[in-house]
């Protein structure tokens, strides 16, 4: 306990350093803005700032990189409520009431519920990270590589199927993801693979090229002319209108409350990010309500529960990444591969390796909510403008960043090359269905997975039995497959033509 | 979901997946205690495979329907086009033609687009690239070649 508080002392030393304090003061304002914009992805932001990052120190480029994530959850729920766009897949089930409040004339007392809820949550989130992190570590530490490598079959496993859409396309993305993690030379036997002659593809694909393909250019394909910017004209708010009376603060507590204790659970199930917490926490508010029928015509606690939802997983996520080496979704693997370009090591080592990076972090979270917050509320004007730029000056723009980003990596045009391809191929994937976050979860983790492969075939001299001798990895391999056989019974019960879940996680739009 | 969507999606798995299969063969497979470059990849290509299979004979659960709408050759077409110019323009004459070029090209992508806005748009990030990539960030690729 002594520990954890001299941690956090040493933490917030760390994140306080002016350096560091710009890095994440500039992250939570580039998160902010790009939630706030119609069309712009978390994805694509950070992996285009990720070659800047390169030149930095550790401690300042994570936290740099996280601040983008949690603070574009503030801007994306600015979108939803006074616009009904659903801009960010984790803030579209806020639409559903945000907008009708908006509508009412209450979309100020929506946001500023909103800047509540968002900051209990992350709170929550922060404080859930502080205590269970630590205990994870300390079990982490008993595994051997088989251990590891059947608890990243159980991640990924359920990164693919508990994502969105068909459960057999997320286990295909995710293998053809671990087979572009393998491409390059093998670092034991220098054997060259899946290299085609190319030399540039001797160090295997680069991370920026495919998270830039996937979830930039991809993206740009799928979205241009289809989105429209809608009037934000009538739309005034001051810092008063934000201002929830006393009647509002008493109805949305509690759905607060629920909203953040579903999100902290829903961010230690790999692959059930931010998007499947609000929604399974709106679901749970409109099951409870005594007035289900007011949901849909702006509930307050419509509002406030997906959001507190979405901001405790958000920084819930961080959990198992930081502790365990082993990302739940997409930006949390991205944020995994930042921390392997700058050298070091993710997994249970992490956090007693690199006390100034796992701290730190943490420290940064309390410093940039509170900076959100202080963004938030007194700019809300400032934010709505933005709103008005229209989407066919954003792309373009994006597009060239992307390629400079790409370029800066390796210095080299293959890069936008592979970009390029690996965007086209991604769109087709979109269309056929095929949703593109677990293959970055699978092409993060495929180096390491196969390496602790190889180890513990080597250790057991070729004896496959080595995966289910020992307790612990033989839970998580029953784990698995109870996953896949709850998954097989749901599938089978749910026939096409029977009744659909009651959850429509199936309807959102593509982002992680 | 259509059916031929459905088949399409996964005989394109399995194909993949075989190739993978068929080229990871020649790294050497090795033996279980030792093992060779080439077995994880080719585990991997005939899981891909059977998923691939599978993916072609289940009936696709999802319940939404298709949320693309018809194809937008133009949109695409611009996209693809202002990086590919982006590629060409930077090779031969260096980075501000090749913002240009990749802005000018790409903002046409958009049905709503002009010639004063695309100008515009390529316009500012040719400054952009000059003060914040070039002069700031100390961009490798010179504006000029």
């Amino acid at each position: 306990m002594g520990d954890t508080l001299g941690n956090l002392v040493h933490g917030f030393g760390v994140a306080l350093q002016p350096q560091n304090l710009l890095w994440s003061f500039v992250g939570v304002l580039i998160g902010n803005v790009v939630g706030v914009l119609p069309g712009m992805g978390i994805m694509a932001t950070i992996s285009i700032l990720l070659p800047l990052t390169f030149g930095m120190p550790p401690v300042a480029a994570i936290l740099m990189l996280a601040g983008i994530y949690y603070g574009a959850q503030y801007g994306g729920a600015i979108c939803s409520i006074l616009l009904n766009l659903p801009c960010h897949a984790s803030h579209a089930v806020t639409c559903l009431d945000g907008y009708p409040m908006t509508q009412q004339g209450r979309g100020g007392v929506a946001l500023g519920i909103t800047m509540m809820a968002a900051f209990f949550g992350a709170a929550f989130g922060i404080v859930q990270m502080i205590f269970f992190a630590p205990l994870l570590v300390a079990v982490a530490f008993q595994f051997g590589p088989a251990e590891i490598c059947t608890l990243m079959l159980l991640g990924l496993l359920a990164g693919a199927t508990l994502a969105r859409g068909s459960a057999l396309k997320g286990i295909a993305m995710t293998i053809l993801g671990l087979v572009l993690g393998s491409v390059g030379t093998d670092v034991d036997t220098g054997t060259a693979r899946f290299t085609f002659g190319l030399l540039s593809l001797y160090n295997g694909i680069d991370l920026v090229a495919v998270a830039l393909g996937f979830f930039g250019v991809a993206e740009f394909l799928k979205s241009v002319n289809t989105i429209t910017v809608a009037d934000v004209g009538g739309v005034r708010l001051r810092i008063r209108d934000l201002r929830p009376s006393r009647a509002d603060l008493r109805e949305a507590a509690f759905p607060i409350l629920r909203g953040t204790l579903i999100g902290s659970l829903c961010s230690l199930i790999p692959g059930t990010g931010p998007t499947i917490a609000s929604f399974v926490a709106y679901a749970a508010e409109k099951r409870i309500s005594r007035t289900p029928g007011r949901f849909g015509q702006g509930a307050l606690a419509g509002v406030a529960a997906p959001e507190a939802s979405t901001h405790s997983s958000v920084q819930g996520d961080f959990i198992p990444t930081m502790s365990l080496g082993i990302p739940g979704d997409a930006v949390m693997a991205l944020i995994l591969g930042a921390l392997i370009i700058q050298g070091i090591q993710p997994g249970p080592q992490l956090m007693t390796e690199h006390p100034d990076v796992f701290w730190g972090l943490i420290a940064s979270f309390w410093i940039g909510n509170i900076m959100l917050v202080i963004l938030n509320v007194p700019l809300i004007g400032l934010w709505v403008r933005l709103l008005r730029i229209p989407f066919r000056f954003l792309f373009p723009f994006a597009l060239f960043f992307i390629c400079v980003g790409v370029y800066s990596t390796n210095n080299e045009m293959f890069g936008v090359v592979q970009t390029l391809i690996i965007g086209v191929i991604g769109y087709g994937l979109l269309r056929l269905g095929f949703h593109p976050a677990p293959i970055l979860l699978g092409f993060v983790l495929g180096p390491r997975l196969e390496e602790n492969f190889h180890r513990a075939l080597t250790l057991s001299r070729g004896d496959l039995t080595v995966f289910v001798s020992s307790p612990i990895s033989a839970t998580f391999v029953a784990l698995a497959v109870l996953l896949v056989g709850v998954q097989i019974a749901i599938a089978r019960r749910n026939r096409p033509g029977r009744l659909a879940n009651p959850v429509p996680i199936g309807a959102l739009p593509e982002e992680p | 979901m259509s059916l031929a969507r459905q088949y399409l999606a996964g005989g394109l798995v399995t194909l993949v997946g075989l190739a993978v299969t068929l080229e990871a063969r020649t790294f050497g497979l090795g033996t279980m205690a030792r093992t060779g470059p080439g077995l994880y990849p080719t585990v991997l290509g005939v899981a891909l495979t059977l998923v691939g299979v599978l993916i072609a004979v289940i009936p696709d659960q999802e319940t939404t329907p298709h949320a693309f709408g018809p194809p937008d050759w133009r949109g695409w077409g611009c996209i693809s086009g202002g990086i590919v110019a982006f590629i060409v323009l930077g090779e031969e004459l260096g980075l501000a033609p090749a913002t240009f070029a990749c802005v000018f090209i790409a903002a046409w992508g958009d049905r709503a687009a002009t010639w004063r806005g695309a100008l515009t748009l390529a316009l500012a990030a040719v400054l952009v690239a000059a003060v914040v990539f070039s002069w700031a960030l100390k961009f490798q690729l010179p504006l000029f070649l």
